[in-house]
């Protein structure tokens, strides 16, 4: 593991409000309320606090809790490509707050 | 919650707010009230059909109609940012979509609650929208900013901020300068630690909700801290802007 490497990445990460507009145009709900349980460590959480990395060819989500890979999204010209695979359980409150 | 469209808006107005910092008021054909705290996406295309893309916080209340403010810091390397502050002018079109994020919002069936915002440099965008649309709905819970900058140049609404203060009994502007304080200051001299939070936090009868933004690693510290002073996890709304500095 490399430091300095290490430091950029923590400050580079975003979160799940930053690729919440991909995923309402591609859903049509606000995903950003979801909760999600991480299929690794089964921890329970808002969909906004997962952790994001976006600077990549395609979006990576991962938990804040273990840092296991909740939820990637690639796109490509014709194309949305989403792996759900790290994501147990989801549920959205619909009272909206 | 709506489907949400690309649109074309048109820019109204640029203020210069700090020398790094300016905010664009852009004109909606398709304008829906936002919540406070809520963002758009903003998309740049090329000639090439390269595109860029990035999330910038509404910092205007819903109150203001048919158009957004968004505010923008020019990020060093930053080829969204460095385009908008050197390549856009009054008259120019961008293509956005919103309002977006129904999580790091300020809802009116909160204004009742004591209120901690808690900024580090441009994560104060967000922020101001609750803070104008609050006055705007004539809200008098216990409200306090913490807001960490350099120096006071690069206080984003600084002027702003202290006539809320003067004219609001129920709302504290707590500004901590990281680098340069302004002569004879007497406030806080340094980045938010666990000290500054727990005199905040003291300040308030009850426990606040909050709502934090800035810099990523501001922001989990802070997050992290107040947990361990005893605020709820389900009463910290976080908001991560990446590496923008203070």
């Amino acid at each position: 593991m490399n430091p300095e490497t290490d430091t950029i990445n923590e400050a580079l990460r975003l979160d799940g409000n930053a690729v919440a507009g991909d995923l309402q145009m591609l859903m049509g709900f606000d995903v950003t309320l979801l909760q999600a349980q991480c299929r690794h460590c089964r921890k329970d959480g808002v969909f906004a606090s997962l952790i994001a990395y976006v600077r990549g060819p395609g979006i990576v989500l991962r938990c804040p809790t273990c840092e296991g890979l909740v939820l990637q999204i690639v796109k490509t010209p014709t194309s949305v490509i989403v792996n759900l695979e790290g994501m147990a359980r989801s549920e959205i409150d619909l009272t909206n707050r | 919650m709506e489907r949400i469209q690309w649109q074309l808006a048109r820019v109204k107005s640029i203020v210069q707010e700090t020398p790094r910092v300016k905010t664009f008021t852009l004109a909606l054909p398709h304008w829906t009230p936002h919540l406070p705290g809520q963002h758009y996406d903003l998309r740049l295309t090329a000639e090439d059909g390269y595109q860029a893309q990035r999330s910038y916080s509404i910092a205007s209340p819903p109150e203001q109609t048919g158009e957004i403010d968004l505010t923008v810091e020019l990020i060093d390397d930053g080829e969204v940012s460095a385009y908008l502050h050197e390549g856009i002018t009054v008259g120019d079109q961008l293509e956005v979509r919103g309002p977006i994020g129904g999580y790091f919002v300020w809802r009116d069936a909160m204004k009742h609650e004591p209120l901690l915002l808690v900024a580090g440099g441009s994560g104060v965008v967000p922020l101001i929208a609750m803070l104008r649309h609050r006055t705007k709905i004539g809200a008098t819970n216990p409200t306090r900013l913490l807001f960490s900058v350099r120096s006071v140049e690069e206080a984003i609404y600084r002027t702003e901020l202290e006539e809320m203060a003067k004219q609001d009994a129920q709302f504290e502007l707590l500004l901590t300068y990281t680098r340069e304080a302004p002569a004879g200051w007497t406030g806080y001299h340094r980045r938010i630690d666990r000290t500054i939070l727990t005199d905040v936090l003291n300040r308030f009868a009850t426990q606040p909700f909050s709502f934090i933004c800035g810099p990523t690693l501001l922001v989990e510290q802070v997050a992290n801290t107040l947990a361990e002073l005893g605020l709820p996890a389900d009463t910290i709304r976080t908001e991560r802007f990446g590496p923008t500095g203070t």
